[in-house]
């Protein structure tokens, strides 16, 4: 899933996948890291364009209610 | 009213109308619900479990009360599906998955309670995607067409409606999933706003994107659903507090003076098919011309809606799944375990940056409702009609937009969960090919009353909620 951005020209290796897979403990087997490899390549665009926003007036406020009016 | 065709097609208004006047009995009902289940199952498979007996029993004890003078009101004994996601005490809940193959809750979630209080009937547990990921292929099938997609996550509820193998259903909705299956299966659904209904005993997908809400085939319907369902709940730390209102008292009183704004550039964008931009763009002439303003807006915040919810739902949803993936992760879809799988690997930086770009789409959305002084937001709810389920992951051939029909599919349907905002999706015509095309009415939190004003007052003007999958069941069994 790519959710439509073009393609990046960064490609994440399957080698990088292995590594983060160790530091989290994914059990990951070699046909997996392949393919996360591919997909977490296609999720870079994604990344970037979030990464790219102006979040300096907004904190990662979980609001549970969500009323507009408090 | 004792013949079972009528009785399948009634509404449940008309229905608990008929229940109510002692014209017909909630175990006729039932038998002729679990009737038709037996026609049309084996080829849309849309239940996961059916209590048969169970059901029976709940309904001969809904005639005694009725016979007794304790009717409780317009869901008393109607038979409702439950999406298999929902916590049933004593009935298995397995979510699509072999992870939860024979699962026997030891309580009711929230939502089932609040039904049984209100006397409805749980006929039986709808078929999800697995644990409503909507990644795997559920064995669900669309009587539209038995070869496309039926939608989801909450598959077998919008197909079991649509069939007339239940009355109403409950789904759940992260992204979509039960507008989308309104959409594909010319029914009506709506997500609630945030907080609104209760989750509790409902497993999560995305803790903070999660909602329960209700399928039925016709607006007021829905509305008597949500009066059943909505209020806070103790238990549930998501809960709102706000009072739930009458949500059908209004609902007769039409359009006039409400201002419904329209992002065209976003909502009508070039991976729109001719037939639902021609569909929607008649939805809101005939809006007009019954009294409501239309507002052209342009809110850029939704062109982010995608990548942020994905971010946070991924991350949340490998969360909630990591212990049960070391345990019994060969027991899981290969599709779901893959998605899983890359969802541990986003970095907890880049889930807070998720969540901030959230906070500043609900602020932006958030202002556009008060500068505008909006009610309403509409679109079509997905847009194209339902894809093939062969071409559901291949690059869209119909124009060059680069999207596949699955990320088109979810298009207008993110922002809302996002944003917490009630939406609801409801039929407003067919393609040339007959697949139904659904359109969406986004609103003010706690504002689904206005929402069901609106679509009410386009559903009295149309009959296309009657209107019926060609599949002949009959014919098939």
């Amino acid at each position: 899933m790519s959710y439509g951005r073009s393609k990046s020209d960064l490609n994440i290796e399957a080698n990088q996948v292995a590594t983060l897979a160790a530091l989290f403990a994914v059990d990951l087997t070699g046909e997996d890291l392949e393919a996360l490899a591919a997909a977490l390549s296609n999720q870079l665009p994604s990344i970037a364009v979030l990464e790219a926003l102006d979040l300096s007036d907004f904190p990662p406020i979980l609001r549970m209610d969500a009323g507009w009016y408090d | 009213m004792t013949d079972s065709k009528a009785l399948i097609n009634l509404s449940i208004s008309e229905a608990a109308e008929a229940l109510r006047s002692g014209a017909t009995s909630a175990v006729a009902l039932t038998q002729a619900t679990l009737e038709r289940i037996k026609r049309t199952e084996p080829t849309v498979r849309a239940y996961a479990a059916l209590p048969e007996a169970a059901a029976l029993a709940q309904a001969r004890a809904a005639d005694q009360e009725i016979a007794a003078g304790n009717y409780r009101g317009p869901l008393h004994g109607i038979p409702i599906g439950v999406k298999d996601i929902i916590y049933t005490k004593g009935v298995a809940t397995e979510c699509g998955s072999k992870v939860m193959a024979g699962f026997l809750p030891d309580f009711d979630a929230t939502v089932v309670r609040k039904l049984d209080e209100a006397g409805a009937i749980m006929i039986g547990k709808t078929m999800p995607h697995e644990f409503a990921y909507g990644v795997n292929e559920p064995p669900t099938r669309s009587p539209w067409e038995l070869n496309s997609y039926p939608g989801g996550s909450s598959t077998g509820s919008g197909v079991a409606v649509t069939v007339r193998s239940a009355f109403g259903a409950l789904g759940t909705d992260t992204g979509g999933s039960i507008r989308i299956p309104a959409s594909i299966n010319n029914i009506v659904g709506l997500k609630p706003t945030y907080g609104r209904v209760s989750a509790y005993g409902v497993i999560p997908l995305s803790w903070t994107l999660d909602h329960v809400g209700p399928m039925t085939r016709t607006v007021l319907d829905n509305a008597l659903m949500l009066n059943a369902l909505a209020g806070h709940d103790p238990q549930d730390l998501t809960s709102a507090r706000q009072k739930a209102p009458d949500f059908s008292a209004a609902i007769d009183e039409g359009v006039e003076g409400l201002r419904i704004g329209i992002d065209r550039d976003y909502v009508l964008y070039p991976g729109v098919i001719d037939d639902v931009r021609a569909a929607t763009e008649a939805v809101i002439s005939e809006l007009a011309d019954m009294g409501a303003e239309i507002i052209e807006i342009r809110l850029p915040e939704f062109e982010l809606t995608p990548e942020t919810l994905f971010t946070v739902m991924m991350a949340e949803a490998s969360a909630y799944h990591r212990q049960q993936l070391r345990e019994k992760g060969d027991l899981y879809d290969p599709a779901t375990r893959a998605t899983l799988k890359m969802g541990e690997l986003i970095p907890a930086t880049h889930y807070i940056t998720g969540l901030r770009a959230r906070e500043r789409y609900r602020s932006a959305m958030k202002a556009l409702f008060r500068d505008q002084a909006l009610d309403a937001l509409i679109s079509p709810t997905m847009p194209l009609p339902a894809p093939l389920l062969s071409d559901l992951h291949q690059p869209r051939q119909d124009m060059d937009i680069g999207e596949t029909p699955m990320v088109s599919i979810i298009h207008h349907t993110f922002s809302a969960n996002l944003g917490g905002q009630p939406a609801l999706s409801a039929p407003c015509g067919f393609t040339r090919d007959g697949l139904p095309i659904g359109y969406q009415l986004m609103g003010r939190p706690f504002d689904e009353a206005t929402l069901y004003r609106i679509a009410y007052a386009y559903e009295q003007a149309h009959d296309w909620h009657t209107r019926q999958a060609p599949y002949n069941f009959d014919a098939a069994s």
